[in-house]
């Protein structure tokens, strides 16, 4: 059989087709889960328990070709079901009534192994309902031997989910045309949770863009904010939060993490948040976050949820967690640190 | 006993139909002498007028490979003909093992030397002036060395490929296919095909269908244009897709008379 492969790219590079399928349109509705055996899911009793975790797509600290030193790009069964299984026991642990996931893969992803994380993470966790907004599709990248990804972000729930929109964040402008046709395309999930004896509670989900080059990561937080804002200005009860890939502007260092300045990788690219000071400002000045930055000044060790690498201490705050309303009390689950590069936030939404 | 089958491997070249250019993917060989080549097509060569040598040149680099087709006879009406090929996949695979873009096997995975062979029947019957070839067969593969890591991580999961390696990793798979082609009028001619692949035992997908439709330009025996689209409906582990828009096909294709046996005369439809 011949294939006419130039003029195959050449189409692919036009724009014209998405042989892929790594496309998505600017508002779609995101993919519903639903427990295997779902749990009792009584009205909250004075607060809400939120959590957010970047999981790694179950990767826990191997180390993977983007990393320092890393090798690795897929995972074994055993890896998945071990990794995942220990997140989700994790979360049952804590008991959050909504939970937050950034990077999570599903049954079409070769890193997973083929394997539903949301789905396991769902039924681990002792959790009813869940949505799913993939930012990272692609029937098959080329790259790296990544081959077919679905990876994204996902809302959990002990309570029923009655809308989920998966909302498109802008796209990253650091590649060329191909490069971002088969690139990460981040997103919002929004969904609507229909809390018993409350009302509904929204929850915004994002996973802003790593690097800020080029402003994408800027516009993320932007849009995040504007997406908050708007359901505010509504009136409506709300939490958002994720990983924003952003510190707080009194963080001690901002570039040269210890883990990053010992690495020699080539390929490696170190974080650098120096200049992102006010990134964050918009959404300190219109919600409550969980930490403030004068308190996260004060004593930041508690508050990190990151580090590239598990041999260094955790070091800095990427993880956060807004309301329109009032948190009682929030804590970073440090130990958790061997089971994903981010550990876990956890804050208490007081409810009437 | 033997005898008799000798006689009868004798006789086919006097029954079997050659002498017309551009016989590919179907029960009809090169005349002897002939060699024909593409851009992306292999490279034939007419050995007898019963035996046609094939292979890609480029791809035999990093993936040594070859086709013989014999031409059984035309019994009945029917060509008949058989296709025997050998592939060794493993340097290529190799090459595609590696960091950043390009990178369709993990660079971690140490492709394993694979032997893969395809055997298929084809039977081609003229109905007027068009000629409908069905096609069926599959394909053996063994793995001389082990896989490194889980099988899935050396697998390729896009149309096209996935049900053509699929007997790397479970040694075998089967294939069918009816194609018809015939002239439009003047040089132009057109090809239809589909194709059916079944891949048991493998995860996540065990069934493919393709279809072809090329137009064709064919001045005379001594060049061929063909353009048109390559459609796919495959089972892939992460789900069924069917690829749309097309695959575009475009390919060239030249023929020359190496030997003594005279070709078909220049332009006009065949048969």
């Amino acid at each position: 059989m011949r294939i006419g492969t130039a003029a195959a790219l050449a189409a692919l590079a036009l724009g014209g087709c998405d042989w892929f399928h790594t496309r998505f349109r600017s508002i779609e509705e995101a993919e519903r889960y639903r427990a295997s055996a779902p749990s009792p899911a009584p009205a909250p009793a004075g607060s809400i328990r939120v959590m957010t975790w970047n999981v790694k797509y179950g990767g826990a600290r191997l180390r993977f070709f983007f990393e320092c030193g890393g090798t690795r790009t897929l995972l074994t069964e055993d890896e998945v079901r071990g990794n995942v299984a220990a997140v989700a026991e994790r979360i049952r642990a804590w008991g959050p009534d909504i939970v937050l996931l950034q990077e999570v893969d599903t049954r079409r992803s070769k890193r997973a192994a083929y394997l539903d994380e949301v789905q396991m993470i769902l039924d681990g966790a002792g959790l009813n309902w869940g949505a799913y907004a993939a930012d990272w599709r692609a029937d098959f990248v080329p790259s790296d031997g990544i081959g077919p990804v679905d990876s994204g972000n996902a809302v959990l729930s002990r309570w029923p989910i009655a809308e989920a929109r998966r909302i498109a964040l802008a796209l990253s402008d650091r590649q060329d045309v191909l490069e971002r046709y088969f690139y990460i395309k981040h997103n919002a999930l929004e969904v609507r949770v229909e809390v018993p004896g409350l009302g509904d509670l929204w929850v915004v989900n994002v996973h802003a863009e790593s690097f800020a080059e080029m402003g994408t990561k800027q516009r993320h937080l932007d849009q995040f904010t504007a997406i908050l804002a708007g359901h505010a200005a509504q009136g409506h009860r709300l939490v958002g939060g994720g990983d924003l890939n952003a510190i707080p502007p009194t963080s001690p260092v901002c570039a040269s993490f210890p883990e990053d300045a010992a690495c020699g990788d080539a390929r490696f690219t170190p974080d650098d948040y120096c200049g992102e000071g006010t990134w964050l400002d918009g959404l300190y000045a219109r919600f409550t976050p969980d930490v403030t930055p004068a308190a996260f000044g004060a004593d930041p060790g508690p508050w990190y949820t990151f580090v590239g690498d598990e041999r260094f201490p955790l070091n800095r705050k990427l993880d956060h967690l807004f309301t329109s309303g009032t948190w009682l009390g929030a804590a970073v689950l440090q130990d958790a640190i061997l089971l994903s590069d981010h550990v876990p936030l956890v804050a208490e939404l007081q409810i009437p | 006993m033997t005898a008799r089958i000798l006689a009868l491997l004798l006789a086919v070249p006097l029954l079997a139909r050659a002498g017309e250019p551009f016989p590919d993917d179907t029960a009809r060989v090169l005349p002897a002498g002939r060699l024909e080549t593409g851009v992306f097509s292999p490279l034939r060569y007419g050995l007898t007028d019963r035996l046609e040598l094939s292979g890609h040149p480029v791809l035999f680099l990093v993936a040594p490979n070859a086709e013989l087709k014999v031409a059984w006879g035309e019994p009945g009406g029917v060509a008949l003909a058989t296709v025997h090929g050998l592939l060794y996949p493993t340097p290529m695979m190799r090459l595609l093992s590696r960091e950043g873009t390009g990178g369709i096997v993990p660079a971690d995975v140490r492709y394993p030397h694979i032997l893969a062979t395809s055997q298929h029947l084809l039977a081609s019957v003229g109905l007027e002036r068009h000629l409908l070839t069905a096609r069926a067969g599959g394909r053996l593969a063994t793995n001389l060395t082990s896989f490194d890591g889980p099988r899935f991580w050396s697998q390729v999961e896009w149309h096209f490929v996935w049900p053509r390696m699929a007997a790397w990793f479970t040694g075998w798979s089967l294939d069918a296919g009816l194609a018809a082609d015939g002239p439009l009028g003047g040089p132009f001619r057109y090809r239809l095909a589909v194709d059916a692949f079944a891949m048991p035992g493998l995860r996540g997908g065990r069934q493919a269908w393709e279809g072809t439709a090329l137009a064709e330009w064919r001045p005379s025996s001594r060049f061929r244009l063909r353009a048109g689209a390559w459609f796919s409906w495959a089972e892939l582990p992460y789900g069924s897709r069917f690829l749309w828009p097309p695959f575009p096909c475009l390919d060239a294709t030249w023929g020359w008379e190496l030997g003594s046996a005279p070709a078909a005369a220049d332009g006009g439809p065949l048969r």
